[in-house]
């Protein structure tokens, strides 16, 4: 196990460096000029052409491609991820702002989606084509087809617009910092993306308990004199081995940032901060984003390594 | 010669299975007996309702499964009407089943050792891990698993097929059953493998004394390890009879067919000798005798065309669903 866990880890290392290094190249064969991007727009004509050379030189963007990289990449294994060209900021501490609403956004709906779809799920997988199933796959099917910013605005609409019961912007009321109203603003965004977690989730834990249902040792199980809840039980071990594929492939897609549910209920959320700096061609964060991006998908890919070793013993004695 | 009670008789056992063209009867009357402690072979084609006959007693069956039967005596009690809570006291307690693929029939994630601990600590709900398993290694040590202690710690993927079937032998014993309900176990393996399996059955059939239907369709095994064969063509019985008198005095042409379409039974250099057609849909089951079609018997006339023959006995004692079960039977070449 740990041999394979250094194994693991070195490649992912390499391939973080050849990820660093096309974010980089792509980045500056964009088309777009930050540093023009920098100077106001209806600065004086004359004046705007050097103040433009000016902020390149500022920007570092002068010197030869390979010297800006090995400056980028060495300050890079240092944590130093540069300085926005926005907002003069450094990049490490903007993500990490950000880091910490969208974790908690993301996390809670990744939580309580699975907390919904778990049961959900193995329950109308038990009752197949039954009358729960066909009304739960139904739902599930039409709460998948409805785009998040609708589901997100019709939220807003039926519960801060005519009920007036929970607020709609940002994470708290200003000048208050209790959990409580903390609380009060996550209920929505989280309920709109745990609703589309629990969707999908649904989908995939009721096909995976179908598989296992029929398959023999389900029977022997039953030959044993259990009842049906003790098959099931059997059936949703088994049932984890897929399952940890697609939970690798959410958690990125959800960290990154839920874009559109953070844009439409102002939550300082890494997605948004994403949109601003590709917006705005800010380089230094689009960059940092993409490694943000790359670490997570690594993490979650060692992670779900890691897993299917725990919930597959076939796997284990292969390593 | 005194008269034991048979742990298992099925009296007129009837199932049908729900298709997409509606109800199918798969079994047809169905009527045997086991006695306690023999191996009774169950033979006949794919699709005969061997296997089915076998989910049938333990109700394993596909949903919206219909069974109509007279009785399904088991052990004092009838299986036919007992409710499906009291039948879990009875599967894996009073009747044991061996599937045919052991590489499918146990849970490829859970240690083996502990799917038999499953097995015992299901109907010993007081008893604690460690009794559980000392009870699995004694069951495992029965059936020819050696190491048997370390062995239980391992997975299904890490025994070979004709272990993993001993495993499901020793599943299915270790409650101390009445009864094995064996489905083909040895089809899945190898045949130098098959032998071992089938002596770990025998062998526990002499230690516990449990009676075993072994549901075959290889008349070797049954020549070997059966004492009594009840054959079985489209969804019923048509013939009983102790292994000598089947294969020395057959009484049903389908039986006869069966013998004489062994691999052993035919001269080198000639070709193996096959039931010619194929057998019929249980959806267009004809008229009369189910085997007609297929029957090569000299006896076969037009009354097997129109009337079906039951299960009888025939004057000297023999039950054969022949109309002409009095005569030996024979298939003319």
């Amino acid at each position: 196990m740990l041999r394979f866990l250094v194994t693991r880890l070195s490649s992912s290392l390499v391939v973080f460096v050849v990820i660093a290094i096309g974010l980089f190249v792509l980045v500056r064969l964009a088309p777009g000029d930050p540093a023009d991007a920098l100077v106001p727009l209806d600065a004086n004509p004359g004046d705007r052409q050097a103040l433009v050379e000016q902020a390149r030189v500022q920007l570092g963007l002068d010197k030869p491609l390979p010297l800006q990289f090995v400056l980028w990449f060495g300050n890079l294994v240092t944590g130093n991820l540069g300085f926005s060209f926005q907002t003069n900021q450094p990049v490490a501490q903007m993500l990490g702002d950000r880091l910490g609403p969208t974790l908690l956004l993301s996390g809670t709906a990744l939580a309580v989606g699975l907390l919904v779809a778990l049961p959900v799920g193995i329950a109308i997988a038990v009752r197949r084509n039954g009358i729960s199933d066909t009304a739960v796959s139904s739902v599930s099917v039409i709460a998948l087809a409805i785009p998040s910013f609708f589901s997100a605005m019709l939220g807003i609409w039926i519960f801060a617009v005519q009920l007036r019961v929970l607020p709609f912007a940002g994470m708290n009321t200003p000048g208050d910092s209790s959990p409580g109203d903390l609380f009060l603003h996550l209920v929505l965004p989280v309920g709109i993306l745990a609703l589309a977690v629990a969707a999908s989730f649904i989908r995939y834990i009721r096909g995976g308990m179908l598989e296992q249902l029929g398959q023999d040792y389900i029977r022997t199980v039953m030959a044993k004199g259990s009842g049906p809840f003790r098959a099931t039980m059997h059936g949703f071990r088994n049932s984890l081995i897929p399952l940890v594929t697609v939970l690798a492939l959410y958690i990125p897609l959800y960290f990154a940032g839920a874009v559109v549910v953070e844009t439409v209920f102002s939550w300082p959320g890494i997605g948004q901060l994403a949109i601003n700096a590709l917006v705005n061609r800010d380089y230094p964060v689009i960059i940092a984003f993409g490694l943000y991006v790359a670490v997570l998908v690594l993490v979650c890919n060692l992670l779900a390594d890691v897993a299917y070793a725990l919930v597959d013993p076939r796997v284990r004695s292969v390593r | 010669m005194t008269v034991t009670e048979p742990v298992l008789s099925l009296q007129s056992v009837n199932l049908e299975l729900k298709t997409p063209d509606g109800y199918v009867r798969i079994l047809r009357d169905v009527t045997f007996d086991v006695a306690p402690g023999e191996i009774v072979g169950v033979v006949g084609e794919s699709g005969s309702g061997k296997s089915m006959t076998a989910l049938t007693v333990m109700r394993l069956l596909p949903p919206k499964a219909r069974v109509q039967a007279a009785r399904i005596g088991f052990d004092g009690d009838d299986l036919a009407t007992t409710s499906p809570r009291a039948l879990r006291r009875v599967r894996g307690k009073r009747i044991g089943m061996v599937f045919q693929d052991p590489m499918t029939s146990l849970d490829p994630v859970i240690q083996v050792g502990r799917q038999i601990d499953e097995a015992y600590r299901i109907h010993h709900p007081g008893v604690g891990r460690a009794e559980a398993r000392a009870q699995t290694v004694r069951m495992l040590e029965l059936v020819g698993v050696p190491d048997a202690a370390n062995r239980a710690r391992q997975y299904p993927h890490q025994w070979s097929g004709g272990m993993r079937q001993r495993a499901v032998i020793a599943m299915a014993l270790v409650n101390d059953p009445k009864l094995i309900l064996a489905d083909e176990p040895t089809t899945a393996l190898d045949a130098t493998i098959q032998a071992q399996v089938l002596d770990a059955l025998a062998r526990a059939r002499d230690e516990l004394g449990v009676a075993v239907v072994l549901i075959t369709h290889d008349l070797g095994v049954i020549a070997q390890f059966a004492s009594r064969v009840i054959v079985m063509y489209a969804g019923g019985v048509v013939e009983v009879a102790t292994t000598r008198e089947l294969f020395e005095d057959s009484r049903h042409p389908y039986s006869a067919a069966l013998i004489q379409s062994r691999p052993g039974a035919h001269r080198r250099g000639e070709p193996l000798v096959a039931i010619p057609g194929r057998p019929p849909l249980m959806t267009d089951l004809p008229e009369g005798c189910p085997f007609a079609p297929r029957c090569a018997s000299p006896y076969k006339s037009a009354v097997c065309v129109t009337d079906r023959p039951e299960l009888e006995r025939s004057v000297d004692g023999r039950l054969s669903a022949c109309h002409f079960r009095d005569h030996h039977q024979e298939v003319v070449a």
